[in-house]
């Protein structure tokens, strides 16, 4: 079973437990913030498609986070491919990371009106179980894993981000 | 070295109020931090004293309180305070010269300190008054942050304790509380991280709001300062929301980790 990996902006979002809300949001509602964190573009939804056995996802992670412009903690969800294909319409298109392989992973979740973004938000709610966060440290190693490796071409990567890898610029 | 006096332009030059600008500091207040200056200054003093006489006794302007009055703005307070002994020294063009070996220390002095957070409060206000339209993304900067660090780096602990306050007495939306303190514990000068650090232990261990301890705690993964320890120990141990609690534990062994390295 592959997975589609997404970043959210913060796992707790999603929780059951909204202490924060308790005044007005009813059990199982989600605030309506987390829509803001699903960005779509024309009504697409950018996604990764993570390996069965998630042999990948490191290095999905990795690139990803390398299309941000500062080092911090990311939040993801991932959810089985199967149900985003059940639910929603999907394209293959190339991604724009600096890891030429993971841009192959890349995905649309296209045709996104507001009812089905509503419906992906609640996708994600179901899966909170398999919302994770990988620490800014964590990241940050799996990144210079990646740079060794040469799965990320540095040049292609951030500037921001290049700089804290002074150990490559160089090369 | 210090440029000789024969080099120096000895007019004296008029504010708006027609008084002589020059700048009879106690500079012992200005140097008390750093004994290399200290002894640099004495000797331009000394000599400015000893040489040219009529500096000494033109001398109007006393202490920095009544150089910022005479200068009437807030501006001035915040451009004292952190500014390097040279770019003090533009407010009073003339002593310039003297001071090149001295440019690259900054002056710290709990008068400036207080006469900065006059400013530094009009600086938060109007930072937060931004805030509300910033649309905020995880894992990228944006003008607010740039913002708050820019006030962090130039007002340091006095700003730090405004945005604390702010923070705490939920003058601001705890979902901005929440971004703002990842960003304060992102900062990667090393400038004020002690009191970044113990701003971010504070709103973790007093906010009632569970979205801002997850950002105190977020903001301290990233200092990643094993002193920190104990206050994670102590909120792990009063934290309610299992989920949070959890996350607290991470960053608490990341922290010990730190330590053991």
């Amino acid at each position: 079973m592959s997975f589609v990996f997404r970043s959210i902006g913060n796992k707790h979002w999603y929780s059951a437990d909204q202490p924060d809300f308790s005044g007005w949001l009813q059990d199982g509602e989600l605030v309506a913030d987390v829509l803001k964190e699903l960005r779509t573009i024309r009504g697409c939804l950018s996604v990764y498609k993570v390996d069965s056995d998630k042999q990948n996802l490191d290095r999905v992670i990795s690139a990803y986070a390398c299309t941000r412009n500062s080092l911090n903690d990311i939040d993801y969800v991932l959810v089985p491919l199967k149900i985003i294909f059940e639910q929603f319409d999907t394209a293959s298109t190339l991604g724009a990371t600096a890891d030429d392989e993971v841009n192959k992973l890349h995905l649309d979740i296209e045709h996104l009106s507001v009812s089905k973004l509503l419906l992906l938000a609640r996708v994600f709610q179901d899966h909170h179980s398999a919302m994770h966060r990988i620490r800014k440290r964590n990241v940050k190693s799996k990144i210079e894993d990646c740079i060794r490796k040469n799965h990320l071409v540095f040049s292609r990567i951030d500037e921001s981000i290049q700089r804290k890898f002074p150990e490559f610029s160089a090369t | 070295m210090i440029p000789s006096l024969e080099s120096t332009n000895t007019d004296v030059t008029y504010n708006s109020r027609n008084r002589p600008w020059v700048l009879e500091q106690d500079w012992t207040v200005y140097s008390a931090k750093d004994d290399t200056v200290q002894s640099e200054i004495q000797k331009v003093r000394h000599r400015t004293t000893m040489e040219t006489p009529e500096i000494s006794s033109a001398t109007i302007v006393t202490r920095t309180d009544a150089f910022v009055q005479d200068i009437e703005s807030d501006a001035a307070c915040n451009r004292l305070f952190g500014a390097t002994v040279e770019e003090m020294l533009e407010f009073i063009p003339r002593h310039l010269p003297l001071f090149h070996s001295v440019s690259s220390t900054t002056l710290y002095d709990p008068t400036l300190n207080r006469l900065r957070s006059r400013g530094v409060m009009t600086e938060v206000q109007r930072l937060f008054s931004l805030a509300t339209f910033v649309d905020f993304e995880s894992g990228m900067t944006n003008d607010f942050s740039d913002s708050l660090e820019e006030v962090i780096e130039t007002f340091g602990e006095v700003a730090l304790e405004h945005v604390q306050g702010f923070v705490l007495d939920e003058k601001i939306p705890f979902t901005i509380a929440a971004e703002v303190l990842r960003y304060i514990g992102n900062i990667e000068s090393g400038r004020y991280v002690d009191a970044r650090r113990n701003m971010l232990e504070s709103c973790l261990l007093n906010s009632r709001y569970m979205l801002v301890r997850d950002g105190a705690a977020a903001g301290l993964s990233y200092i990643d300062d094993s002193r920190s320890i104990s206050c994670l120990q102590r909120a792990i141990k009063r934290e309610t929301h299992n989920e949070l609690k959890k996350d607290l534990n991470e960053v608490l062994q990341l922290l010990q980790d730190t330590s053991a390295e």
